[in-house]
């Protein structure tokens, strides 16, 4: 057992003294999540800036000249409570909107025709219809979407009204007050407006999901998720880097020489398994106790962070060493084992976090031992206890196991 | 000149043989771009949709049918706890928790509430909470008008038997499919336009992954550029070709131009692959597009150059390209849309020559930009190289 000690810490010694290990097992990780939690605000929830919008009010109110739908409509893009989501900027014209959208000085060009408020307030068995232009730049989706969305709730509102307008005229007509039929669905129609219409009837509240046990949760930060995210890809390559001196010390014939000791070989191998685990695991902690330092995250409750810290710790080692075990070259063994790690961390979410996760590309993830990690680091970050993350931790243990164990078979047939 | 061609050939050969190179500079790309592109295809999928209907009033289930009927969301109506499961398994984008009482605060003209439950920062909850308060907000709207048009017109000539309550229960039984025939049919509606949208045009999932993927990756081919310089660097390879009637200037231009011509040709096997197998209209201009491929292969080129003048080992190589090519791709908006980060990031990010050439290749692609509309990325790109180039020549040497 002290010969697999003293192998471990001499490898261990020897990656604290790598600079580029160092960089790629510490900064990169902590470098990156900071990158992309700036990227999406720095704060605890994802945020996007406001989408610029050009609004041109073709509308001259209705034929009395009294109402001006279009210009409750720009009211409504230009209210205090959309400030944060949309930066409205009046235009004179359809064109100058469209072109500002064309320039890229606006992603969104709203443009409310003439004769709007016309068809709006028009009677008859056919009314005139009007269409309210959504001119976006295809590239910018979510500003296009959210500005749709808007313009969709006002013009709801005016529909609702004429809804109203249309139920009371048939009911008057239905009642036999035919001849105030008109008459109270201009009433109904204004009353609805002036009540609020739909708008003021409906609240979401969004929470996120309650764990396996039941327990109610809290919100996982963003760079929480980014980081837990990016810890777990670079522990694949912090493991990488410690066993690839197998290959090393192999090539300059240290490794060799280590086999005509008395030492057995199982004895050295070992002492290079361990030295792996046991520095991924370190770095796992470092980086762990930085996020919380530097960034503030909560990791969860100590049970689960431990667990899963270990889990990863044997995942990353047992793929570093197959990888290791079947290459021939140090040079194979980075390029092959960043080829591996990069396609693990697309499918299993690295990259895009759990929010991105249903569907199809769900069950995806499952395929992979990362992606069963981060569902377990976003468990834990919720509050939840070992209880709740027994898979999370479970499957990935096994997929090490597996790991391992191919790696020893190949690594025996090697140095047989 | 020609032993500059015959170095940038020579190490062209070399990479041509490589294995690991086809790997990275083909195959992994064009394997995201698929990943990517069909993950987030964006509207080809209805969006798995929880709903637990905790009221059994009319009004909610007219909700659960309204919500069925959209395009949208496809809803599965489940107990509690397996509702909250399918989203914490990623089955689900949301579920959709109806309360008891729903019903009854609907019929009264009450505020309703709903709770969505869903992952924080998912893209596919928000595009179901749009879904669901459009949907909502047509339930409540129908029932409002209805509510309103009883309010005003109810009692109007009605002389039916029976008390005020059965009076107004009948009026709104017959007001609801009237005013729900009205919103059926809206005079005012929103027409979507995309600018610059070729017609028949059909947006796609690849039309974000295919440039973002080809940036990410032709930043990632430098690994096996660039270690190639340091092989060759650490073996002495540089310092006998010295020997030879090679100067130094020859030397680093074959590098570069190799490296050029690498990044050109994957450059051509993926734009290739994204207008024929992920009908990416990449050829929509080919002059502008040609424009930004060179300002590309620029960036790549001279960055890989200097990468491998600075740095002294396969190791630090490959962190320093997983590292450089996740960074940029992070800033320059090849994983997501700048639009979404806030405009500290997209003013840090579009200092990068690579955010412009992106920017340049979507408008390519969706709107039609030509030669004029890409000439800013050209410039930022050209203006990005000679510094780098610089940079690379002031640090080569042809010993570690």
């Amino acid at each position: 057992m002290s010969r697999i000690v003293a192998i471990a810490v001499k490898d261990l010694r020897s990656t604290l003294r790598n600079v580029p290990a160092l960089v790629m097992m510490l900064l990169a990780p902590l470098a990156l999540a900071a990158l992309l939690g700036f990227a999406f605000g720095g704060g605890e929830s994802f945020s996007i800036s406001a989408t610029k919008v050009a609004v041109a009010n073709l509308d001259s109110g209705d034929l009395g000249g009294a109402e001006n739908a279009g210009t409750e409509v720009a009211g409504v893009l230009g209210s205090p409570g959309l400030a944060d989501v949309l930066e409205v900027r009046n235009v004179t014209d359809g064109a100058a909107a469209r072109r500002a959208v064309d320039d890229g000085d606006a992603a969104v060009a709203v443009v409310i025709p003439a004769g709007f408020s016309a068809a709006l307030f028009s009677t008859g068995a056919t009314p005139a219809k009007t269409a309210v232009e959504v001119y976006e730049n295809p590239t910018q989706e979510i500003g296009g979407g959210i500005t749709e969305s808007v313009v969709g709730r006002a013009l709801l509102g005016f529909g609702g009204a004429r809804a109203a307008a249309a139920a009371a005229y048939g009911l008057a007509t239905a009642n036999g007050a035919a001849a105030s039929a008109g008459e109270l669905a201009g009433l109904a129609a204004e009353k609805y407006m002036h009540d609020g219409g739909a708008a003021a009837g409906i609240d979401i509240t969004q929470r996120p999901p309650r764990l396996p046990g039941g327990e109610s949760t809290k919100d996982v930060g963003v760079t929480g998720v980014i980081l837990a995210g990016m810890m777990v890809f670079f522990m694949f390559f912090g493991a990488s880097n410690v066993a690839r001196t197998i290959l090393d010390e192999d090539r300059a014939g240290t490794l060799p020489r280590l086999f005509t000791t008395p030492m057995r070989r199982q004895t050295i191998l070992g002492g290079k398994f361990t030295s792996v685990f046991v520095t991924v695991t370190l770095q796992a902690v470092v980086l762990l106790v930085a996020g919380r330092l530097i960034f503030g995250i909560d990791w969860g409750r100590l049970d689960s962070v431990a667990a899963l810290t270990l889990a990863g710790a044997a995942v990353a080692s047992g793929l570093a060493l197959l990888v290791i075990s079947v290459v021939r070259t140090p040079g194979q063994a980075g390029a092959i084992g960043a080829g591996v790690y990069l396609v693990l961390a697309l499918v299993g979410g690295n990259f895009t976090g759990t929010a991105a996760s249903s569907g199809t590309y769900a069950d995806l993830q499952k395929l992979t031992p990362n992606g069963w990690l981060l569902q377990g680091w976003d468990a834990g970050m919720r509050g939840g206890g070992i209880g709740d993350i027994t898979r999370n931790v479970l499957v990935p243990l096994l997929f090490a196991a597996v790991f391992f164990v191919l790696a020893a078979l190949r690594f025996r047939r090697r140095y047989a | 000149m020609k032993r500059v061609w015959t170095l940038a050939a020579k190490d062209l050969l070399e990479t041509r043989r490589d294995r690991l190179a086809l790997l990275f500079t083909v195959v992994m790309p064009l394997a995201f771009t698929s990943f990517f592109g069909l993950m987030f295809a964006g509207g080809s999928d209805r969006l798995p949709l929880a709903v637990v209907r905790g009221d059994a009033g009319a009004p909610a289930r007219q909700l659960v049918t309204m919500l069925q009927r959209s395009g949208v969301l496809k809803v599965t109506v489940t107990e509690a706890d397996a509702a909250e499961k399918s989203v914490d398994d990623g089955r689900s984008a949301a579920a959709l928790l109806i309360p008891a009482g729903f019903s009854a605060e609907v019929a009264a003209g009450r505020p309703v509430q709903l709770t969505l439950v869903s992952t924080a920062g998912s893209s596919a909850a928000q595009t179901v909470q749009t879904e669901v308060s459009a949907v909502a907000g047509r339930l409540v709207a129908g029932e409002r008008a209805a509510q309103t048009a009883v309010a005003v017109a109810g009692s109007a000539g009605a002389t039916g038997q029976g008390g005020e309550q059965a009076l107004e229960d009948a009026s709104l039984l017959m007001a609801r499919p009237l005013a729900a025939e009205a919103l059926a049919h809206p005079v005012a509606t929103v027409k979507v336009v995309e600018a610059g949208a070729a017609a028949g045009q059909v947006p796609n999932g690849f039309v974000l992954s295919s440039p973002g993927m080809l940036i990410n990756f032709i930043m990632f081919s430098l690994l096996t550029a660039g270690t190639a310089l340091i092989v060759e660097r650490r073996n002495f390879t540089l310092l006998r070709l010295m020997t030879t009637r090679v100067r130094r200037w020859e030397l680093i231009a074959g590098k570069a131009v190799g490296m050029f011509i690498l990044t050109f040709a994957q450059q051509i096997i993926l734009i290739g692959a994204g207008q024929l197998l992920f009908a990416v209209d990449y050829l929509r201009d080919p002059a502008a597009l040609l424009l930004l491929m060179v300002a590309t292969s620029l960036v790549a080129s001279t960055l890989g150059l200097l990468l491998a003048a600075v740095l002294t080992s396969e190791q630090a190589m490959v962190a320093a390209t997983v590292i450089l090519s996740m960074s940029v791709s992070a800033l320059s908006g090849a994983w997501f849309p700048l639009e979404v980060a806030g405009p500290g990031f997209r003013f840090v990010g579009h200092l990068l020559p690579t955010a412009w050439i992106l920017d340049g290749l979507r408008g390519v692609i969706v709107r039609g930009f030509g030669v004029a509309e890409v000439l800013p990325a050209l410039g930022v790109a050209l203006a990005w190289s000679a510094a780098l180039f610089a940079l690379a020549v002031w640090r080569f040497r042809l010993t570690s």
